[in-house]
């Protein structure tokens, strides 16, 4: 059962909604940095059925600092109104600043989703000082922000299982609630598209440590890079991705395409008999 | 004594079970490589220990399909067994001195932090430093290769540093003062890229 500050949710495969408050992440390229537009592109996923927002207000790739205090006015203000608005949405916040997870869950936020491995490990304290959920991700050892150059693993998918599980259990060590903990493999992050392949092609093996797995795999480079495809062409692929992960028993998938990601999802858990057809009268009239 | 050195870079993508994206590239070094014409040769490349060095190519670190091997060649060495199969390999650090051998296949790259989609970003200094590297690999000047500043280096996120040097000492020692041959090296750069952000370069060295 996953909860994250009381907010219980659905057996069924779920979905992270992006929200980007920042100019220049690589798909949506600023389209809802301002406040205006964050906020109506939460009114739309949340109508859309998406059962998490991730409010991010710092790009992964390596670009144009940011501080934490510009990051903390991008997404505080956004978390207070989401939070007033939504009563009953799950807030995430991307950061790995521990000080800007603290001022997202004092504004409501319910998750702090940290992309890199916690490379400030108080954030663990911190969320669980709110009873906060955490996702624990594996970034190929690297810092904040970094590209994978010639990384090299003897086995990526042992050392994934290795990593989050690690982190998972120090983040409950730290106080933070089990049932408020995913794992993420971190497509892309530290890995080349071969791993990232192997990643999707064995997340049973990450399923099987009893964590439940977060999938972000929306439009990124590793779906390109198979396709040959830019960002705005890599919809069917991400989604291909998505089923197989699905199929295989992760629970929640980041997602900018939140309606076509929820449609996937939902014939994956009716294949897998998690969920009923919503309509069931053929043959049957 | 030395007759030959021939430069060429390291990417995993030179390796055979991933290859395919720079056909180019690996068709301009075994050009190049021809040059190291049989004789003693010894690839050069970086590794964690020096001397030389046993081991299987394995690319399965990277992904590649298949079991991985049991003593997997450091990948600088794994690129010139994939060039050059027949040669032994030697592993170098920072300080390395180079057995006498005839031929040099000497393994490593520039920066990868050419652009902003580099490995490494964007760092001004990088198209400069592998600037440098080129003209010292067009003019066969060993000590150029010697004065590359390894703290910049290191930021850069160059590769061959430790294999340029190697093998710019043992070029520099081939040098006879007074006349005799060979006074120098003449240096050709046949490649000199940064197509995905790093910095490669294929050139040969034959005494002056």
């Amino acid at each position: 059962m996953l909860q994250f500050r009381g907010k219980l949710l659905p057996e069924t495969s779920l979905v992270m909604a992006i929200v980007n408050r920042t100019p220049d992440s690589f798909f949506d390229r600023g389209a809802t940095f301002g406040l205006q537009a964050a906020l109506d592109r939460v009114d739309d996923v949340v109508a859309a059925g998406a059962h998490i927002v991730d409010i991010g207000g710092v790009k992964a790739a390596p670009g144009a600092e940011v501080s934490a205090a510009e990051e903390a006015d991008r997404v505080v203000e956004v978390v207070e109104r989401v939070r007033a608005a939504h009563p009953q949405v799950v807030i995430s916040v991307d950061t790995y600043r521990a000080s800007v997870a603290e001022l997202v869950l004092a504004a409501g936020a319910d998750l702090v989703n940290d992309a890199w491995e916690a490379p400030e490990p108080e954030t663990f304290a911190v969320a669980a000082s709110f009873e906060a959920g955490v996702v624990c991700t594996h970034a190929g050892h690297l810092p904040p922000r970094t590209r994978p150059h010639r990384v090299s693993y003897p086995d990526v998918v042992a050392d994934v299982v290795t990593t989050v599980t690690g982190l998972a259990e120090r983040a409950v060590a730290a106080g933070v609630p089990r049932e408020s903990v995913l794992v993420d493999p971190g497509h892309d992050f530290g890995k080349n598209t071969r791993h990232s392949l192997q990643l999707t092609a064995r997340t049973s093996d990450l399923v099987a440590t009893g964590w439940p797995v977060l999938m972000a795999l929306s439009r990124k480079d590793f779906v390109g890079e198979v396709l040959d495809l830019l960002p705005d062409e890599r919809l069917e692929g991400t989604l291909a991705a998505t089923a197989v992960c699905a199929w295989q028993g992760a629970r929640v998938f980041r997602a900018h395409d939140v309606g076509a990601t929820l449609r996937v999802l939902r014939m994956v858990d009716a294949i897998k008999g998690l969920t009923e057809p919503v309509v069931n009268v053929r043959g049957l009239a | 004594m030395v007759r030959v050195l021939v430069f060429v870079p390291s990417p995993p993508l030179l390796l055979d079970a991933l290859g395919g994206a720079i056909t180019a590239l690996r068709s301009v070094c075994q050009q190049a490589i021809s040059a190291l014409d049989g004789g003693d040769v010894l690839v050069v490349g970086a590794s964690p220990t020096q001397g030389r060095v046993t081991g299987t190519v394995d690319a399965t670190p990277y992904g590649a399909p298949g079991r991985p091997a049991d003593r997997p060649l450091p990948l600088a060495l794994a690129v010139g067994r994939t060039l050059l199969p027949a040669a032994s390999l030697y592993g170098v650090t920072a300080t390395s001195q180079l057995p006498a051998v005839e031929g040099l296949l000497v393994v490593g790259d520039g920066t990868a932090r050419r652009t902003e989609k580099a490995p490494g970003h964007l760092d001004e200094r990088a198209a400069g430093f592998d600037a440098v590297v080129e003209n010292a690999l067009a003019a066969g000047d060993p000590e150029a290769l010697l004065a590359l500043e390894p703290t910049l280096a290191e930021t850069l996120l160059v590769g061959g540093l430790d294999a340029w040097r190697a093998a710019a000492r043992a070029a520099l020692a081939e040098v006879r003062p007074g006349g005799a041959a060979p006074r120098g090296w003449t240096g050709a750069v046949h490649l000199a890229e940064a197509p995905y952000g790093v910095g490669y370069f294929v050139a040969t060295w034959i005494p002056t």
